[in-house]
């Protein structure tokens, strides 16, 4: 049973297309979230039609690229949306703007705001505006969960036009490079971090290379053609003929 | 010369040690992608290991700190409220893990350069191995695997627990490997062709649960390779007859498992039918004198084997009354249409990792398990009318081996829920059938999926491409295994 050409071919583009969709996603996948702010379940607010949400933030690093936030209520339903503008400090110039969305793995409750990354991000203050509609009749609000605010300097966390004093969303900005090289690289940094030294850097890159490069050995000479072989049954069974299907 | 390299590279041979390479590489891949203590029950396994090389008089009476283990101080997402060792307390407060057990939202808190932020203060090797609170909380003591196990760890003692805690899951990546390498041989023994062989072990080496769990320090990475040498000392006895080195590996296999964990003695059920079998072929009972007296002492011994084992587990008595009324509150609670249904735990699936592709996989496969039924169904139809076998699939004794291997399995893991069932009164935690109790099985599974698929293809006219419709599947397969590396691990853990 060797494969003819066309049907090499056509398992090649069958994983080549699959293994080309899985690295497009993890490419979109890639971001680092500011692990210093840790985010806690403490107190909540609630967004409404007429309450929307405005919470003031510092970026940290170059080229913010998404928003988290922890929602209380459980995930964001179909029938409701929670619309997002991102301004620039002054809280009227608007640079990003989109829905929120819920994580795409389990997270308890974990909310994203994506949007094409501000390069130069660092340093910068931003102002995020938080809106909420439904689209049908259920529930008209939605809770997140807010955080006490670091120290009295933390900008606060205003609520349909007033202010809740040392309370801010429970909110994380999350960042990605200037290249996907970079972005490697940060990855090889955080995996590193708490693994022994044959785990790590040069030795870590190393093993993720190999692990990818010894599978596309496996199936470049699996489908390139083992030996053409007696089936090892033929010799148990005398009784069959070789055309691998019953007699009507 | 070259040439001679490049034919062996082609040979299922060379192809087989890609296959193997390509595994091994991988799972270190993964160890180093899952955060210390992250595996399943892994600090209390690793706690076992330790507490095993704990010197008697480490620890004095004075000491030694009495409390139960779930004190008014446990907590279950907080390592460092059990009771373990002082190193892996310590540990898991230092690198900040707690944090991915109780808050999935948050990562770990990383530093800016390749060290954690309290990374020297582990790699320090000042906290002691020692298990301070007692009683220890351990699985078991006498695990042949812990055994083995607390010998990587004795020999690195000198090194930081980083070191002995990542060396001890590569060790799982080799028992890995070694299962992967039985597969293939498992599958070529019962009469695959070399090709397909290879696939049935790609598909294993790919299997999301499989490559997960063989990232782990726990018990069942060996259990599930003697489990697979037993089906190689059983397919190989099935070919051969039974001779010293099967018989050899089949106790060998046994022992082992039994040794690893209670799981094992299921491999003695399926063990006894199976040397009868073995044992009345080779003796000669065509003569009428020996048939009664041979099924008499065997139907005796295999029924006195059942019921030392049912007293040994369940005697004491979760089973032993009400069995009707019993048996009938837990089906009631415990089987629906969806249990029918492959787990998607069994394939990868995690309580946070459910999103679409993890719901409809599991459907996926079942459609295809559904056809190899219907392969089955069509097969023992054209055995009632005597119609010859399509040479592409193994003969019927070792599909009927595999299925009482799975079947045992199935049943075992099944009685003894219910058995915590009726002694527990109800479906708390703790309690159910995760797919990982059925990896044990997994090439057993595998290998009658793709006989009942011969068999279709058979019946179709269709068994030339019977070949491509493996690789088909081992793409989709290696597919799966892929996105839930990339996509799903990295994801949790580090975006």
């Amino acid at each position: 049973m060797l494969f003819s050409l066309f049907q090499k071919l056509l398992l090649f583009l069958l994983l080549g297309s699959f293994v080309f969709t899985i690295f497009s996603e993890f490419d979109k996948l890639i971001a680092f979230p500011d692990s210093r702010i840790v985010l806690r379940k403490s107190n909540s607010v609630t967004i409404s039609p007429k309450n929307p949400l405005r919470q003031e933030f510092v970026a940290t690093r170059d080229n913010l690229q998404s928003l988290q936030f922890l929602t209380r209520s459980s995930g964001i339903r179909e029938d409701e949306n929670v619309h997002v503008v991102l301004y620039e400090e002054n809280c009227a110039t608007p640079l990003r703007e989109g829905d929120l969305m819920s994580a795409p793995l389990d997270s308890g409750n974990l909310a994203v705001f994506h949007f094409p990354k501000i390069a130069d991000s660092q340093g910068k203050k931003y102002c995020v505006a938080l809106s909420y509609q439904r689209e049908i009749d259920g529930r008209d609000n939605l809770r997140f969960f807010t955080m006490v605010g670091n120290n009295e300097s933390s900008p606060a966390l205003i609520r349909g036009g007033e202010e809740r004093t040392g309370e801010v969303l429970a909110l994380r900005p999350v960042y990605r490079n200037a290249t996907l090289q970079e972005d490697l690289v940060e990855l090889n940094r955080e995996v590193s971090q708490y693994k022994p030294a044959f785990l790590k850097h040069h030795w870590l890159f190393a093993i993720a290379s190999l692990s990818l490069f010894f599978p596309f050995l496996f199936f470049l000479f699996l489908l390139s053609g083992l030996p053409r072989e007696e089936n090892a049954i033929s010799s148990l069974s005398s009784s069959t003929e070789d055309t691998g299907r019953l007699p009507s | 010369m070259l040439g001679k390299i490049f034919e062996f590279l082609k040979s299922p041979t060379g192809v087989l040690l890609f296959l193997l390479l390509a595994f091994f590489c991988k799972q270190v891949f993964y160890i180093a992608l899952l955060p210390i203590f992250d595996g399943q029950d892994e600090a209390r396994h690793y706690n076992t290991i330790q507490y095993l090389l704990q010197p008697q008089e480490a620890i004095n009476e004075n000491g030694r700190i009495e409390r139960s283990a779930r004190s008014d101080s446990w907590s279950k997402e907080d390592l460092s409220t059990y009771n373990f060792s002082e190193e892996i307390q310590k540990t898991a407060q230092a690198s900040n893990v707690d944090i991915l057990r109780s808050q999935i939202y948050n990562t770990v808190i990383f530093s800016s350069s390749y060290d954690g932020p309290n990374e020297e203060s582990i790699t320090a090797h000042s906290w002691r191995p020692y298990n301070y609170y007692f009683p220890p909380d351990i699985a078991g003591k006498s695990s042949l695997y812990h055994k083995i196990a607390a010998g990587i760890e004795k020999i690195f003692s000198g090194k930081d627990i980083l070191v002995r805690f990542y060396l001890i899951r590569v060790f799982s990546a080799l028992l890995g490997t070694l299962a992967v390498f039985l597969s293939y041989q498992i599958a070529r023994t019962s009469g695959f062709s070399g090709r397909a062989s290879l696939v049935l072990a790609g598909m294993i080496a790919f299997q999301p649960r499989f490559s997960e769990y063989f990232t782990n320090i726990n018990y069942d990475v060996l259990l599930i390779p003697m489990f697979f040498l037993f089906m190689l000392g059983g397919v190989l006895a099935l070919r051969d007859g039974l001779n010293r080195k099967n018989l050899a590996i089949l106790l060998g296999a046994m022992a082992g498992a039994i040794l690893t964990k209670a799981t094992g003695y299921i491999l003695v059920i399926v063990f006894l039918p199976l040397f009868f079998f073995l044992l009345m072929k080779k003796i000669d009972t065509d003569k009428k004198i020996w048939r009664l007296p041979f099924f008499a002492v065997s139907g005796l011994v295999i029924a006195s084997v059942v019921v030392f084992l049912y007293q040994k587990f369940f005697g004491h008595s979760y089973l032993s009354h009400d069995i009707v009324p019993s048996l009938q509150r837990y089906l009631s609670n415990t089987l629906s249409w969806s249990k029918l249904l492959p787990s998607s735990t069994y394939w990868g699936g995690n309580d946070w990792s459910q999103n679409v592709l993890f719901e409809r996989v599991p459907r996926i496969i079942a459609a295809v398990e559904i056809a190899a039924l219907l392969g089955f169904v069509h097969f023992f139809i054209a055995r009632l009318f005597s119609l010859p076998y399509p040479k592409f699939v193994p003969e019927k004794k070792y599909v009927f081996f595999f299925t009482i291997v799975w079947l045992a399995l199935e049943a075992g893991v099944r009685i003894a829920d219910w058995a915590a069932y009726n002694h527990v009164g109800s479906m708390s935690e703790g309690l159910g059938t995760p797919g990982r109790y059925f990896l044990p099985a997994l090439a057993a599974h595998l290998l009658l999926i793709f006989a009942g698929i011969g068999y279709l293809l058979a019946f179709l006219h269709l068994g030339k491409i019977f070949e491509n419709i493996l690789i088909a599947f081992l793409v989709l397969m290696f597919a799966f295994h892929t996105y839930f590396l990339f996509n799903v691990i990295i994801l949790r853990f580090y975006f």
